[in-house]
């Protein structure tokens, strides 16, 4: 048995032998050029006529990042709704590299419709996902977004963003005297206000499943943090503690609160218990510790602190409250946020006098600068992980802007009026 | 007890088998071939031993050396003081590019049509957004002389599917590989069946 086996091992050895040799070409990078996808007017077959047409919504809503170019209408040779309906090479020829058709349809439940679409791989030939989207007739917006999501997700392997929501703080104005904590969809659309005050509002900051918002009120005269629920408006402030109560920031499985507080004379970080409605002490210090987040394993926190001379980024063990500093260049790091995967943190970097945005990798300290603007402040990643919004001033305006996390498409939110600051970008909505 | 030397025997045929198909003597059945035209000059029998193990182990020094061979050679219109070793120089090259005709032309081509094809797989690949991490999927290709893809197997995925299918989107919108005109012997040895990997990590 022993000879078979060495036989055995032998033959085994050379067939890996063999495919070991053949030819290995590495493909080390793609096309610069964004992803062509074609969007067909859905197939409207309702007996009242649509008030916002679905494609052109989800066009663009695909295009807002630069990754897809979608093909408009006009350029189209048919209008397919069904999957027979679609002759590959008449959107070959277009040179179109993913196509989306479907047709509405009246739901059985009142006030629904339901669409029924398909993604197409047009060099492959082949569906790559066909589902059901079924909606509120009333909220086609919110369709909309949720069938970009999809798409998104099926091409480019991450979740999509455009039916996530930001929540921001705009500042009194000539029009409106109060403050306003505001939520909005990502384009801007479908803005509420979910709490207004006199006194200034900071730091909102969204709970993991996105039901509630935990933000700074002074409407006490002093700074308390705020918990409110965002569909019926109920809001309660939390253990008020002597100084200042400041930065909340939810842990990821939604049990604790991150916080400042100077209840011992300099700010330091806390944990609140949102069950036992305790606060425990997480770093002590004499320098300012401030400005928390929470790591996506809940393991740890970054926090901002100038116990060094100059404000850097710190990372701090919640169990074992063990520190390690992370950022080493330049004389200002402050306002730092992880990535989803945890591996790298965004913040606010100052280099020759001028505020950035900025991205680390946690592992290698390798620092690289996203935004070319000035004064750039607050940011908050979207939940996939690409794109960072942030604030900023233009003429003199407090405004919002974004960019990919490649530093690629750069944009600013237009419909997001008046002087806003603080943008939190909620987690991924269901 | 009984079976075991006829199964020797068939396990030292098929192993036998197995090996030559996997290329292991390294039999170029051409130039064993009773049609063979060109006829091979005698004295290369005798110095292409040598000649293989060196250029073998300092290949790449030697090609600098040409580097600057031509470098001088580039000098030498303007100096004509070193003629002399440009003579030299010609005396010797046409020997060089001999040897290397022989035994390293397969690897300039190689790598010459590799280029090719990666320029044309890399045009048509539109890496998705989940490239974060070490994604790597190896493609195997099988194409025919024309250099039109008839087959493409994932035979290391990435885990990502979106990721996979990417490349093999890549690989379809390619469909036809161009400027693959080779010799045939190449084609068979390097190209009928290769393996493409989507590494942008790189």
């Amino acid at each position: 048995m022993k000879v078979l086996k060495s036989i055995f091992l032998i033959l085994l050895f050379i067939s890996s032998q063999s495919t070991l040799s053949q030819l290995r070409i590495e493909i080390t990078g793609g096309a610069e050029d964004p992803i062509n996808i074609a969007v067909v007017p859905i197939d409207w077959r309702l007996e009242f006529p649509q008030e916002e047409y679905l494609h052109e919504i989800i066009k663009d809503d695909l295009e807002s990042f630069g990754e897809f170019k979608v093909l408009p209408p006009k350029g189209m040779l048919s209008f397919p709704s069904t999957e027979e309906e679609v002759f590959y090479r008449d959107w070959r020829l277009l040179n179109v590299d993913y196509l989306v058709v479907g047709h509405a349809n009246k739901s059985e439940i009142e006030g629904e419709l339901k669409i029924s679409y398909f993604i197409f791989d047009i060099a492959r030939e082949r569906v790559i996902h066909k589902a059901i989207m079924s909606g509120s007739i009333k909220s086609i917006r919110r369709v909309a977004h949720n069938m970009s999501d999809k798409i998104y997700d099926k091409i480019q392997g991450i979740p999509g963003i455009f039916s996530t929501r930001l929540a921001y703080i705009d500042k009194p104005s000539a029009d409106d005297k109060n403050y306003n904590l505001r939520i909005s969809d990502i384009d801007g659309f479908n803005g509420i206000s979910l709490f207004s005050s006199p006194q200034p509002i900071m730091s909102p900051n969204w709970s993991p499943l996105g039901d509630r918002m935990a933000y700074v009120s002074f409407e006490e005269g002093t700074s308390r943090i705020f918990i409110q629920t965002i569909s019926t408006g109920t809001r309660s402030g939390i253990k008020l503690e002597k100084g200042i109560n400041s930065s909340p920031n939810w842990s990821p499985n939604g049990a604790r609160l991150a916080a400042v507080l100077s209840k011992e004379g300099n700010p330091d970080i806390f944990l609140y218990d949102l069950k036992r409605k305790n606060w425990s002490q997480i770093t002590e210090h004499f320098g300012i510790d401030t400005e928390p987040d929470w790591s996506p394993d809940g393991k740890s926190l970054l926090f901002t602190s100038n116990r060094s001379g100059s404000p850097q980024i710190y990372q701090v063990n919640v169990r074992s409250k063990r520190v390690k500093r992370l950022t080493f260049e330049g004389t200002y790091n402050a306002r730092a946020r992880y990535s989803p995967d945890g591996r790298s943190i965004v913040f606010v970097h100052r280099r020759d006098g001028v505020f950035h945005i900025a991205t680390q990798k946690i592992r290698s300290g390798k620092v690289r600068i996203l935004t070319d603007t000035s004064l750039d402040e607050s940011p908050t990643i979207s939940p996939n992980g690409n794109v960072v919004i942030y604030a900023t001033k233009r003429k003199d305006e407090d405004i919002l802007a974004g960019i990919t996390i490649d530093g690629k498409t750069k944009f600013i939110l237009p419909s997001i009026r008046g002087e806003v600051r603080e943008p939190a970008w909620s987690p991924i909505l269901d | 007890m009984n079976y075991l030397a006829p199964f020797g025997l068939s396990c030292f045929i098929h192993l036998g088998l197995i090996l030559s198909f996997s290329n292991l003597f390294n039999i170029d059945m051409e130039s064993l071939s009773l049609y063979e035209i060109d006829p091979i000059p005698a004295y290369i029998i005798y110095e292409q031993p040598k000649k293989i193990k060196e250029n073998k182990r300092i290949s790449i020094p030697k090609e600098i050396k040409s580097d600057l061979q031509e470098k001088q050679e580039k000098i030498v219109i303007s100096e004509p003081s070193i003629a002399l070793e440009e003579i030299t120089n010609i005396s010797r090259t046409p020997e060089k590019n001999f040897n290397r005709d022989v035994v390293n032309f397969s690897q300039s081509e190689i790598s010459k049509y590799s280029s090719i094809i990666k320029r044309q797989v890399m045009s048509q690949w539109k890496k998705p957004s989940a490239t974060t991490g070490n994604l790597i999927t190896e493609i195997r290709i099988t194409l025919v002389p024309t250099g039109e893809i008839i087959s493409t197997k994932i035979i290391k995925g990435s885990g990502i599917k979106t990721f996979d299918d990417s490349a093999l989107t890549a690989i379809a919108r390619v469909g036809s590989f161009d400027d693959l005109q080779m010799p045939s012997n190449l084609f068979e040895k390097h190209f009928r069946q290769f393996i493409l990997v989507f590494n942008p990590n790189k």
